[in-house]
């Protein structure tokens, strides 16, 4: 509760907090709020100019851009949450497992992660995409799958911390089942670092994502994905900026706000988070920060 | 030190095996054919036969892996699928273009980010220091390709001072730089976003230590004490980033070179891929992850030299 | 502080160091020296203008790949080769074949026999003679397991040469195409054997030694590619000095480098900036309809296009000629036939049969087929009308964007459609498998004999016949036409092909894609067409 009020108090989450009102709020209100579906076409209507009319714009095919972005928002927070769910839970989890039991499967579980760690992360995420096919989902999967080692050696390094405390081998001597000792104690003691690397991470994911779709391997048309919108704004971009312009404001929008969000949510969870310097939580978020 | 060096780098090893064996996996298993590619849509199908089994595509995927991997330990590729050329000729000439805008990139954004870090952290919460940071949020919160678009859209097309695209022939001419502003400002912002919040903060805890306090009470000026003292020891996090970054910024290059249609490393795996040219992608991979492995030893050993407090055994 | 900065030092130069050992200028890969003869014709007295421009820089979307002619695959290259290397047989600008290294050819009357005389004295860049050997020496390595052309270099059963200067090639079948299958495609260019012998190959295929109007002087990798003028070239001309290529990925940025006089030809422009071009007094825009079909496939051994009252009814159910007026007008002009319209072949605007726009009738069609409206779309026995559209992206001229109008004006008359856009490679491989119920497929050739088109789209097993199209009544047409030595029989032979074509309902036809060239106004002695655009020996700018 504690950390939900200290968030409430922080100034730039609550900006955050703002954002992110706007782009829920398109995603969940888009059958009201978009004047016209997402693939309204009216070739009469091709690459208009924000007016009155059409306040964004329309596309090639004369849709409203305006209303491709606010339906847009639906994808981008599926993406959002779909990919880092994936790096979240199969990361922490590869990071519980090789942090608690150590030795071998320790060696193998971070050896394979140390190597998908050397690949750039939109590589990676462009390889997988090419190997599955484009679509939505293969793009969160890429994602998500990209996401998975920075999960991964911050879950174990945070549970190397936690394994030796006494209350765990007390729990050992009680004879409790190691998945029990892993979900009812050391999970919580480690959530807080895992909740600012996926607050983080959240936003970096709409921009691999993003990434992904402006190589060329995105969500399947018609859909509205935002980086594909950019994308094909690209080759109109001397004459009709605002089909390629107008898309990327939407992503800044969505990702500065969870951005302010994980920043907030790290001071809150813990204020001496911000300034610790070592370790495996500080270079992950700032490498986490970079890598946009 | 040295043998921790050593220790490092055979660990490396293996790291580079997984890469090898993953990067190849990734491609053969992505559909479309490389022979269909090269011998383009027209072909005949006998054609794209002949020309599978002279790739060797024929082969089974071990002893496929092998040939690669028996080369590649004395740094041979093999020969692109598309131009025939050895691969290592193409990366020798591509990856210096690439490295130039990387290097250009880094520099402007340390000596930017480290500069509006150290403004904004010795005056938290100023004006200025909310301003230079939600600006720096905003930098690491756009797109790349959205970032260089746009500068390619104001600059270029609107203003037309720029170049809209593709590299000077030397970097040491006025076309030379001009056309290197953009993608190194694209590739860099985020990065000096980075510094700037990663040099505030170092610098806000650094100056509510107790030595600086100690160092003010003797009556010190500030400025001695910002610059002589404080800087010094902020330091130690941010050139652990600036390796880390140099990482990062080879992964970027993949997406600024494709805005900017610059003839690098990004552009050569970009188009392997593309081609299925398998002996192209294989390299430029590895050559990246090799790159990685590297610069963070590299960093890990920087660390050790910079802060004694860290011991390593 | 100061440790940090030459930590900071060392590190990246470490980096440097590392990650490569050479310099940062963007050097030539390992070549050595240009290999042509170093002799910079002084400029002639009696040219026309003493100030006149006489380089001609072109524009590239991608570099160049490589020179071996049995394995040149893309348009860029071929079309740098075009100037350094030469054919027996050239085009007319109507396509026709006619005399450049052969000074003349016979056809025995059986079709089987073709006898080339060889044009005397020519002799390649490296100075070694044109001769029957080389001919010889040539076709026999197309034919073999390093080209990536053996199957239409089959063909050839035999070479004989007659004298040093003429040669014949006996055929297993006649062949009416044979110069555009086998003389005329880029496997056709005819390098230097000595310099084959002489070179490493990835040498010799980077270091191209023709017989034609240009030689190969430097190439920077990934910017730009420089030819020179050959002096003693057999034709009349160059007139230029130097032909430049210069690797511009950017659609725009390749218009603002024409704009700026940074280069003199490109080959792609936003339908906006052709407009701005049509109206600028100091440039000239020509667009041309080429040989370059684009159109939907429909597969009938797929769901539902088994019926050909359903393949009747997409057709009727959009608008194609108005969509492709929206979307791809200059660019892609709509077509009604499988044949390019630029070419012999085909009969004119209106003569064959085609469908137009009537969604009303679209429905009927398919209420005939047994298929009831439930909700928005169609279905038959609880099975809905759907269709997955395979559409590849910015491969050929607005391929998507047609592709998601369609889909829309699909779902109008109720059949539910998906767009399904794949990267090119995994694109290839669905579709030559036969893995697609529909796709917007382009078929190009830089010839104009039909048979390039029927005998590999619509004949029983033809190689770019994806969708399993077979109809052996017009399987024995086409083979007829090939047979067929008259012109005249050929041209009506194809044109009932065409009816034939047409009637069976395989396609949704979208258009001819053109070919686009915008270069300064002043640019003399350059007619370029769909047929033959590269011969720029008589180019000169006044």
């Amino acid at each position: 509760m504690n950390v939900l009020v200290r968030l409430s108090r922080h100034r730039s989450a609550r900006i955050g907090l703002f954002c992110l009102l706007l782009v829920f709020g398109a995603a969940i209100f888009a059958p009201v709020l978009a004047p016209e579906g997402y693939d309204d076409q009216n070739l009469a209507m091709r690459l208009q100019p924000p007016s009155n009319e059409s306040p964004l714009g329309t596309d090639q095919l004369g849709r409203q851009l305006t209303s491709r972005i606010i339906w847009g928002a639906q994808i981008s927070l599926q993406i959002a949450f779909l990919a880092t769910g994936i790096g979240l839970l199969i990361g922490s989890a590869l990071g519980l497992v090789a942090g608690y039991y150590g030795g071998k499967i320790d060696r193998l579980i971070m050896g394979f992660m140390d190597v998908l760690l050397a690949f750039p992360g939109i590589l990676l995420a462009l390889a997988v995409v090419a190997v599955l096919g484009p679509g939505l989902y293969n793009v969160m999967i890429a994602v998500g799958i990209s996401g998975i080692p920075r999960f991964a050696r911050l879950v174990r390094g945070s549970t190397l911390s936690v394994r030796e405390k006494e209350y765990i081998e007390a729990q050992h001597g009680l004879g409790a089942r190691d998945i029990r000792i892993l979900t009812k104690h050391i999970l919580p003691n480690i959530i807080g670092p895992i909740v600012v690397l996926a607050t983080l991470r959240v936003g970096t994911s709409i921009m691999q994502a993003a990434g992904v779709s402006f190589l060329g391997l995105g969500a399947q048309p018609p859909l509205p994905d935002w980086g594909g919108m950019v994308s094909q704004g690209r080759h109109l971009l001397r004459s009709e900026w605002w089909v390629g312009i107008f898309p990327g404001v939407a992503i800044l929008i969505t990702v500065f706000g969870f951005n302010l969000l994980g920043d907030g949510v790290r001071d809150a969870l813990d204020p001496r988070v911000r300034i610790a310097k070592k370790g495996d939580e500080p270079r992950e978020a700032s490498a986490e920060a970079g890598r946009r | 030190m040295f043998e921790y060096a050593m220790r490092k780098a055979v660990n490396a090893i293996p790291i580079l095996i997984g890469v090898s064996i993953l990067v190849f996996l990734l491609v053969h298993l992505t559909p479309g054919d490389p022979a269909r590619l090269l011998a383009g849509p027209e072909a005949y199908e006998e054609d794209i036969e002949a020309i599978r089994e002279r790739l060797g595509l024929n082969d089974p995927l071990h002893i496929q892996y092998w040939r690669f991997i028996s080369n590649a330990v004395r740094l041979d590729f093999g020969r692109s699928f598309r131009t025939q050329r050895p691969v290592m000729q193409d990366i020798r000439t591509r990856f210096p273009n690439t490295l130039q805008m990387a290097m250009v990139a880094i520099t402007w954004s340390v000596i930017v980010g480290v500069s509006i870090g150290v403004y904004a952290g010795v005056r938290p919460n100023s004006l200025g220091d909310t301003v230079s940071m939600a600006s720096a949020l905003v930098l690491v919160s756009a797109p790349s390709f959205w970032k260089g678009l746009l500068l390619m859209l104001v600059f270029a097309y609107w203003l037309g001072w720029l170049p809209a695209s593709g590299m000077g022939e030397s970097f040491f001419s006025a076309d030379g730089i001009k056309r290197m502003i953009m993608p190194a400002i694209t590739l860099g912002t985020g990065t000096a976003a980075v510094m700037a919040r990663m040099t505030r903060s170092s610098m806000m805890e650094v100056l509510n230590q107790d030595y600086i306090r100690t160092a003010r009470a003797k009556g010190l000026g500030e400025r001695n004490v910002i610059y002589r003292h404080a800087l010094k020891n902020a330091m130690i996090p941010v050139v652990t980033l600036i390796g880390l970054q140099l990482g990062v910024l080879l992964g970027g290059a993949v997406i600024t070179e494709q805005v900017f249609a610059w003839p690098g490393i990004g552009t050569l795996v970009i188009n392997g891929i593309n081609a299925r040219d398998y002996p192209m992608v294989q390299a430029c991979i590895l050559l990246i992850a090799v790159i990685f492995v590297v610069v963070n030893l590299l960093v890990d050993l920087t660390y050790s030299l910079i802060d004694p407090r860290i011991r390593y055994n | 502080m100061k440790r940090v900065l030459s930590i900071l030092v060392v590190l990246m130069l470490m980096f440097a160091l590392v990650a490569c050992g050479s310099p940062d200028e963007p050097a030539d890969p390992d070549n050595g020296e240009p290999a042509e003869p170093a002799e910079p014709s002084e400029p002639d007295d009696d040219d026309p203008d003493e100030d006149a421009k006489t380089d001609w820089v072109i524009a590239l979307e991608t570099d160049i790949v490589q020179f071996d002619p049995i394995q040149i695959g893309d348009a860029t290259t071929s079309g740098v080769a075009f100037q350094i290397f030469e054919r027996l047989m050239t085009r007319a600008p109507d396509g026709s074949p006619i005399p450049c290294l052969a000074e003349d050819w016979d056809v025995s009357d059986d079709g089987l026999e073709w006898t080339f005389y060889l044009r005397q004295g020519v002799e390649f860049h490296d100075g070694s003679p044109f001769n029957a050997e080389v001919v010889e020496w040539h076709f026999t390595r197309a034919q073999s397991d390093d080209s990536n052309f053996q199957a239409q270099f089959s063909a050839i059963t035999e070479m004989e040469i007659v004298d040093d200067h003429t040669i014949v090639f006996t055929l297993e079948e006649p062949n009416a195409a044979f110069p555009d299958n086998v003389i005329m495609p880029n496997g056709g260019f005819i390098p230097s054997m000595e310099a084959f012998e002489s070179m490493e190959y990835e040498d010799w295929a980077m270091e191209p030694m023709g017989t034609g109007p240009f030689m190969w002087s430097e190439w920077v990798q990934g910017q730009r590619v420089e030819l020179v003028k050959n002096p003693n070239w057999w034709g009349d001309g160059p007139i230029l000095e130097k032909v430049i290529y210069r690797v511009i990925p950017e659609a725009n940025t390749q218009v603002i480098e024409l704009e700026t006089g940074g280069v003199d030809l490109i080959t792609r422009a936003s339908v906006q900036d052709l407009e701005r071009f049509e109206a600028d007094p100091d440039l000239n825009v020509i667009v041309t309809p080429a040989y370059r079909s684009r159109q939907y496939e429909l597969n009938v051994e797929a769901f539902p296009f088994g019926d050909k009252r359903i393949r009747e009814a997409v057709n009727w159910a959009v608008d194609m000629p108005n969509i492709v007026e929206a979307v791809a007008s200059p660019i892609t002009v709509p077509s009604d036939s499988l044949l390019p319209m630029a070419g012999w072949a085909y009969p004119g605007e209106g003569v064959l049969p085609n469908i137009g726009y009537d969604p009303d009738r679209a429905r009927e069609l398919i209420e005939e087929a047994g298929f009831e409206m439930v909700g928005d779309y169609y279905e038959k026995d609880g099975e809905r009308l759907s269709i997955e559209i395979h559409s590849p992206d910015h491969r050929y001229f607005m391929d998507k964007d047609i592709s998601e109008v369609v889909q829309n004006q699909f779902a109008a008359v109720g059949i539910e459609s998906n767009v399904k856009v794949m990267e090119w490679g995994a694109f290839l491989d669905e579709v030559r498998a036969g893995e697609f119920q529909m796709v917007f497929l382009g078929w190009n050739q830089s010839g104009a004999d039909p048979s390039l088109f029927t005998d590999a789209k619509v004949m029983t097993g033809g190689r770019g016949n994806y969708a399993n199209l077979s109809d052996p009544e017009l399987d024995e047409l086409l083979r007829e036409a090939l047979r067929e030595q008259d012109m005249d029989v050929r041209k009506e032979l194809y044109e009932e092909a065409q009816f034939m074509i047409n009637e069976n309902v395989w396609h949704i036809f979208v258009g001819n894609e053109s070919l686009m060239w915008i270069h300064p106004a002043n640019v003399r002695g350059w007619d370029p067409g769909p047929a033959i655009s590269g011969d720029y020996t008589q180019l000169y700018f006044e």
